[in-house]
């Protein structure tokens, strides 16, 4: 890619969003960005200033942004005009290990003694620790068009599904567009088709960021220039 | 003039009489006021429950780094100002407050299985919230539904048995005499139904004016469930010196508080005598009795002040005897703690590889 080129889409998130890239790559667009671990975007690694979204605290992600600013000759990487697609705010696996250090899961089970809590103190736990993605992702929402895609639903795992759903509910009660792969991607067992996903048994494939990218434009998410026809 | 004849007063110590133990020495030179009539462990580990007075001691262990057992922890790296909201950490478990000796015989008897969380009464208010009578300020707006409040109740339900269980001491701290109930059920309410949460029904909600007997028995029960389970467990009575916000019994209020605390201290003193595994700490005569003068209450006369707690908690730790031998094995870490960080370290090395392969061929 040239200095300068303006792609057809950015993404913006942790490890998940490499499969929503190499998808775009797959349908044909044009798509850079910036990824970092779900760890430093747990952490709270980045803030929006004037020059745009910056990484914090996190030289390696600041050289990655330099030179993604370089590429797309802008400083202001995420307002340039690309609808934005994102995997910020999930991050489960640094969020729902320690909620259940105390054995905590969500929701009770009828069959299991594990002491659990109320959505309302689970809204105030995500809420704690996702704040600063909210912020985040409201402030790009207001310059360009932007979309969170939730992570692949790629195992049952106690907590999880709760934290995931919250962290949704979060984000759409703010206005911001949310894409759940799991509302159509799932069988009857609520996960992926293994065949959408890596070795790792977590990250999806290319073929898996397509499908979800072709949902999303389908549905009109990423604008009218990135629209599909609905199959 | 005659010599005194030999009585039984001769031979009493000091402290048996008022002008030297009390007129003379002041409220800050009181001393002897209580000691603990057991050796206990060095480890002992102390359960709190009560009323709002209650919520000082709980503090106090904790600051003072003895064993406070919390049998009902907030989730893992709950922040502190979601955990205080969710009223983590004031009681050994999320009871809320317990005012009275009806309340804590419901708790005890959900604990053990005699009452089902199914048989505690909810109120849904206007907005679709749902809330626990019981406890109907647990959550800072109640409940999303009867079966996320239930299963809430469940969990504390278990941690109450744990604390007395698991215990050497269950510190019970007596608030009312007064209360409300259903008549047909017999549930116990902690606030009046209307007071925050609940419909007040003339029909269906009765006051009730706990007398002696009624308290001693509730006490005699709820302890007798905690010793079928924990056949060891000390338990020390207080009872809070904070006035009634309000009475219901039609008498004035400073009437109503007076004799809702002297029925309390009477079935406290009742108890403490009958029962060697009970003894009576006293919170209230510190802070509410003649030498104490009104000095550690705020202007409004109900709240205490700090120094009236700490002076309450100096006689409580100088009467405490922790002599005895540990009895509980050192703790291991959480195995699941080391597991999921062991895990999320892993997670971390895979993420940091994808995002290296994303960084290589962009």
């Amino acid at each position: 890619m040239s200095d300068g080129t303006m792609p057809d889409l950015l993404v913006l998130g942790d490890s998940h969003s490499a499969s929503l890239l190499a998808g775009a790559r797959l349908l044909g667009l044009t798509a850079d960005g910036l990824t970092f671990s779900g760890a430093a975007w747990h952490e709270g690694k980045f803030a929006v200033t004037r020059a745009g979204f910056e990484p914090r605290n996190a030289p390696a992600v600041r050289q990655h942004m330099d030179a993604l600013r370089k590429r797309m000759g802008v400083t202001d990487v995420f307002a340039s005009g690309p609808p934005v697609i994102s995997t910020m705010g999930y991050h489960l696996g640094r969020l729902v290990p320690p909620f259940g250090w105390n054995g905590h899961i969500v929701p009770a089970r009828d069959d299991d003694d594990a002491p659990t809590v109320s959505q309302a103190f689970l809204d105030a736990y995500v809420r704690h620790y996702r704040e600063p993605h909210l912020r985040l992702a409201r402030r790009l929402a207001a310059r360009t068009r932007v979309v969170i895609v939730a992570p692949p639903p790629a195992f049952l795992r106690p907590s999880y599904q709760a934290f995931r759903d919250t962290v949704t509910g979060l984000f759409r009660s703010a206005g911001l567009t949310v894409h759940d792969p799991a509302a159509d991607m799932t069988g009857a067992g609520g996960v992926l088709d293994s065949a959408y996903l890596q070795e790792d048994g977590i990250h999806g494939t290319a073929e898996y960021g397509a499908a979800v990218l072709r949902t999303v434009m389908q549905r009109g998410l990423l604008g009218p220039a990135l629209s599909l026809e609905q199959a | 003039m005659g010599t005194e004849q030999a009585n039984p007063y001769t031979s009493l110590p000091p402290t048996a009489f008022w002008r030297p133990a009390v007129a003379e020495s002041g409220i800050f030179a009181l001393e002897g006021l209580w000691s603990s009539p057991w050796t206990l462990p060095s480890d002992a580990r102390f359960s709190t429950y009560g009323s709002c007075f209650a919520q000082h001691i709980s503090r106090n262990l904790t600051a003072r780094k003895l064993a406070w057992v919390d049998a009902e922890p907030a989730p893992g790296r709950t922040p502190p100002a979601v955990a205080k909201a969710f009223n983590y950490g004031v009681f050994s478990a999320r009871t809320g407050n317990i005012y009275t000796a009806a309340q804590l015989l419901a708790w005890t008897r959900l604990a053990t299985g005699q009452l089902g969380p199914d048989a505690i009464e909810m109120w849904q208010d206007d907005a679709g919230r749902v809330h626990d009578l019981l406890r109907p300020r647990i959550e800072p707006d109640g409940f999303a539904s009867e079966a996320e409040a239930r299963a809430t109740l469940r969990t504390t339900a278990r941690a109450f048995r744990r604390s007395f269980a698991e215990a050497e001491v269950f510190i019970f701290t007596l608030g009312l005499t007064e209360g409300w109930e259903d008549r047909a059920t017999g549930q116990v309410y902690a606030l009046c139904p209307g007071t925050g949460a609940g419909r007040f029904d003339p029909d269906r909600h009765v006051f009730c004016n706990y007398g002696f007997a009624r308290i001693t028995d509730d006490l005699r029960r709820a302890l007798a469930l905690m010793w079928d389970v924990n056949p060891a467990l000390k338990v020390i009575l207080t009872v809070s010196p904070v006035p009634l916000v309000a009475t219901a019994s039609g008498n004035h209020v400073l009437l109503a508080t007076m004799e809702s605390k002297s029925v309390l201290r009477a079935v406290a003193g009742e108890l403490a005598r009958e029962d060697a595994r009970i003894s009576y700490f006293p919170s209230y005569e510190i802070i509410a009795s003649p030498p104490a003068r009104a000095a550690f209450f705020e202007p409004n006369l109900r709240l205490v002040v700090p120094e009236g707690v700490e002076l309450v908690m100096r006689h409580f730790f100088a009467g405490l005897d922790l002599s005895g031998a540990p009895v509980h094995p050192a703790t291991a870490p959480d195995p699941r703690i080391a597991a999921t960080t062991e895990a999320m370290s892993r997670e971390d090395l895979v993420c940091e590889e994808i995002v290296l392969d994303v960084s290589r061929h962009v």
